[in-house]
């Protein structure tokens, strides 16, 4: 009876459940693969008593065990009997060996043991004969008989027996040798198509100096999905001793491989799951972002590394835009580093089957808008004369753009203002402009329409300063003005300020509130707005040289007939002005009665301690502050500005 | 603008002052005070408001005190009794009956006639007055930068 004692590893339950799907998987005998991976082994036994009585009666042979397939087997007997003469008297003992007659030429009176051929036992011819264990281990195979053979011999005729015995017989056992037999893989998780070496082992590979007989029958493997020859076959086993095979052999799936042995004259099976992690496409997009149309390089790449390059295809790509249609064509199937113009954001796929693997992946473009910017060159002109408007696309797409439709033109006020209009081939135009107005273009960049507009500003009597001639400026300009009260007497004037700031490409004009400090000789102008600033402005409601209210301006008072006059150290601002343009780090812009100041940022200030009261410093624009300094007069020719 | 509406603090300019040694001299060592950079400014302008032709700055000088010179004419005083006379002036002017105990002032020849005194001091809004005495140290008006 085989008996087998069956281990349960957790690794083998996953492989049961991996092949739960498929087809059961039989083998040699039909039986279910089931494996533990470890057995142990042991063949049947036998085990007999023989009890002769007398020497002239032999007990005939008997099978007491059989063996299909060679065995190592270990054969003992054990037990004496005591013989008594044909006259009664005592006559010794005999053992299982019997008694070795020269005569005879072999053993008589002997317990005798055989399979295809004589196992024993035989007393030795010497004499005296030394004590036996009567035991041997050999291999066997076939049926085990077991007799007594009549004796011991004697030469006299007894007229019966020459001897009786007594005593409890002898007891012949036929043990085979009990070995573990093991299934095992390193690695048992590997990357697709990883080495794993499977190891049969058969232990104790000996027995008293005799090898355990085994020999591997055959291997199944049952593949995770499909079906695939077993990677072990009879050629990939190897011997390193004698009781142990392995195979070394890549993998490229997950699955059950089973081994089918016979050891020690034993059918026996052992099974060991493999997981393999699969291959992976990887596909990336070189750069990811663009900004426009532009050339994207898509790379398709597996991994693990060891799998060669050139060992698989990929079976296409294809493109999906994230919204409407085109913006790529697609790779083609036998590249695997391939450049393409992208104008719309969307998805690269390439698809490929490596090892009976489906394998995909995507990488993502994203397009971006390109800066689309309209500009009007000069933007502000003082009549009618021309000007030039330039449309451009940032970065510039490769394969080049133009405009979707004609240039819009819309004066300010009615209609007309403009010599004639642009086409939409010209990206740069130059016509006439007589009144203010918006030109405006679009264009259509990959999935984006993009339109922008520039203005032309028709002042009177421009200055040629960019900053000062600016629209919201020169708007600002006279309503702080107004609001100074510049013809009022001069204790009723008073300074007014404001700033512009950029909101995103946009002026945003903000006149600051009246403080109640402002006097014809200060104002506050809070900056409230975090925007970047374009420029600060205010006024002073004076001319160089007028006489300032020096009460309401918080200086000394002086005697009757002296006067405080405007002067212009600082060229038109005063030094505080200076000290703010600095700190905005922006440029800017002062107003009296006789002129226009863009000045600032100074390059850096200067510390002045009050000579009388070192706690009190001032601070005064230094370096090359002269040279940041713009005057425009307001009153130039026929102009009155602003 | 004024100065006190500027919304700095000294210590926030501290960190961002580039140039210059301060210019602060012990009063008790000199009366002639003759800070760099301030110093420059004034003296270019004085030099424009005395030597210019032109209607508004006659007129600017008539309602100062003014009197037309050539541009060499201004330069700065150095000479301690000079400085002296021009503190004392100051020190009346603002009410101050201590002249013994006197500031150090900034005094520039203004033209033959004209001597301007800048006590680095005196201000009303966002200007700086200097003021403008003859050569008796009498005051005649003052020029609000």
């Amino acid at each position: 009876m085989l008996q087998r004692r069956y281990l349960t590893y957790s690794i083998l339950v996953l492989g049961a459940v991996a092949c739960a799907g498929d087809k059961p998987v039989t083998g040699p005998g039909q039986e279910t693969l089931q494996p533990p991976s470890f057995q142990t082994i042991t063949p049947p036994s036998g085990t007999v008593t023989l009890t002769p009585t007398a020497s002239n009666q032999g007990i005939p042979e008997q099978t007491v065990v059989s063996y299909a397939e060679q065995t190592l087997v270990t054969v003992r007997a054990t037990g004496q009997m005591t013989m008594t003469n044909n006259h009664g008297g005592p006559a010794g003992q005999l053992d299982a060996g019997g008694s070795y007659s020269a005569t005879e030429g072999g053993c008589t009176g002997n317990v005798w043991v055989a399979f295809a051929g004589s196992v024993g036992f035989c007393a030795g011819n010497q004499q005296p004969d030394p004590a036996h264990a009567w035991t041997v281990t050999t291999l066997v195979q076939g049926n085990g008989r077991v007799s007594w053979i009549a004796g011991p011999y004697s030469p006299e005729n007894c007229g019966g027996p020459c001897f009786t015995f007594t005593g409890d017989g002898f007891t012949v056992t036929i043990t085979p040798a009990t070995v573990d037999f093991n299934v095992t893989a390193s690695p048992t998780t590997l990357n697709y198509n990883d080495s794993v070496t499977v190891t049969v082992t058969v232990s104790p590979a000996q027995v008293s100096g005799v090898n355990v007989p085994w020999r591997i029958d055959s291997t199944t493997w049952a593949p995770a999905f499909g079906t695939q020859a077993s990677p072990c076959v009879g050629t990939s086993w190897v011997a390193p001793d004698a009781g142990t095979r392995t195979c070394r052999r890549p993998f490229g799936r997950s699955g059950t491989l089973t081994v089918f042995a016979t050891v020690n004259g034993v059918k026996a099976q052992g099974g060991v799951t493999i997981t393999v992690t699969p291959p992976e496409l990887d596909v990336t997009a070189a750069p990811p972002t663009i900004q426009g149309p532009n050339s994207v390089t898509f790379t398709a790449t597996v991994t693990p590394s060891s799998i060669p390059y050139n060992s698989w295809s990929l079976s296409g790509w294809t493109w999906t835009p994230d919204s409407g249609t085109g913006g790529a064509s697609p790779c083609n199937w036998n590249e695997k580093t391939c450049s393409r113009m992208v104008s719309r954001s969307g998805w690269m796929k390439a698809a490929a089957t490596i090892g009976g693997y489906a394998l995909a992946d995507s990488a993502h473009v994203t397009v971006t808008p390109p800066v689309f910017d309209v500009t009007a060159t000069p933007a502000s002109i003082p009549g009618p004369q021309s000007v030039t408007f330039t449309a451009s696309v940032t970065p510039s797409p490769p394969n080049g753009w133009n405009l979707s439709s004609n240039w819009t033109w819309r004066p300010d006020s009615g209609t007309g203002g403009i010599s004639a209009s642009c086409a939409w081939n010209e990206k740069t135009c130059t016509r006439t402009v007589s009144k203010s107005g918006w030109m405006k273009a679009t264009t259509v960049i990959g999935a984006y329409t993009l339109t922008d507009s520039a203005r032309v500003y028709v002042i009177p009597c421009p200055t040629g300063d960019s900053l000062v001639d600016r629209e919201p400026i020169r708007k600002l300009l006279p309503s702080l003005w107004s609001q100074a009260s510049p013809t009022a007497p001069p204790a009723n004037r008073v300074e007014r300020g404001g700033y512009v700031y950029d909101s995103l490409g946009f002026d945003i004009t903000v006149p600051s509130v009246q403080a109640p400090g402002d006097n014809p000789c200060q104002n506050a102008n809070l900056r409230t707005r975090t925007l970047p600033i374009v420029v600060g402005v205010h006024v002073h409601p004076f001319s160089t040289g007028d006489t300032l209210p020096w009460q309401q301006c918080g200086l000394p008072p002086l005697l009757p007939g002296q006067t405080y006059v405007m002067g212009h150290t600082w060229g038109g601002p005063s030094a505080p002005d200076w000290v703010r343009s600095w700190i905005d780090q922006a440029p800017h812009i002062v107003m009296d009665a006789d002129s226009i100041y863009r000045f600032g940022p100074p390059d850096s200030l200067h510390a002045q301690v009050n000579p009388s009261n070192p706690s009190d410093t001032t601070y005064i624009p230094a370096g090359n502050w002269a040279s940041k300094i713009h005057s425009y007069p307001r009153n130039a020719g026929s102009c009155t500005r602003p | 603008m004024t100065v006190a509406k500027v919304l700095i603090t000294t210590s926030a300019l501290m960190g961002f002052m580039i140039s210059g040694v301060r210019d602060l001299r012990p009063a008790q060592s000199t009366l002639c005070w003759q800070p760099t950079v301030y110093t420059e400014a004034t003296l270019a302008a004085l030099r424009s408001y005395v030597s210019r032709t032109d209607a508004r700055t006659a007129e600017l000088r008539a309602r100062v005190g003014l009197l037309q010179d050539s541009p060499d004419s201004v330069y700065v005083v150095s000479n301690e009794e000079v400085c002296h006379r021009g503190a004392v002036a100051l020190a009346v002017l603002k009410g101050n009956p201590d002249t013994v105990n006197l500031h150090p002032v900034l005094t520039i020849k203004a033209g033959t006639m004209r001597y301007v005194l800048d006590d680095g001091a005196t201000k009303g809004g966002e200007f700086m007055a200097s003021y403008v005495a003859d050569t008796s140290f009498r005051i005649l008006g003052a020029i609000a930068n």
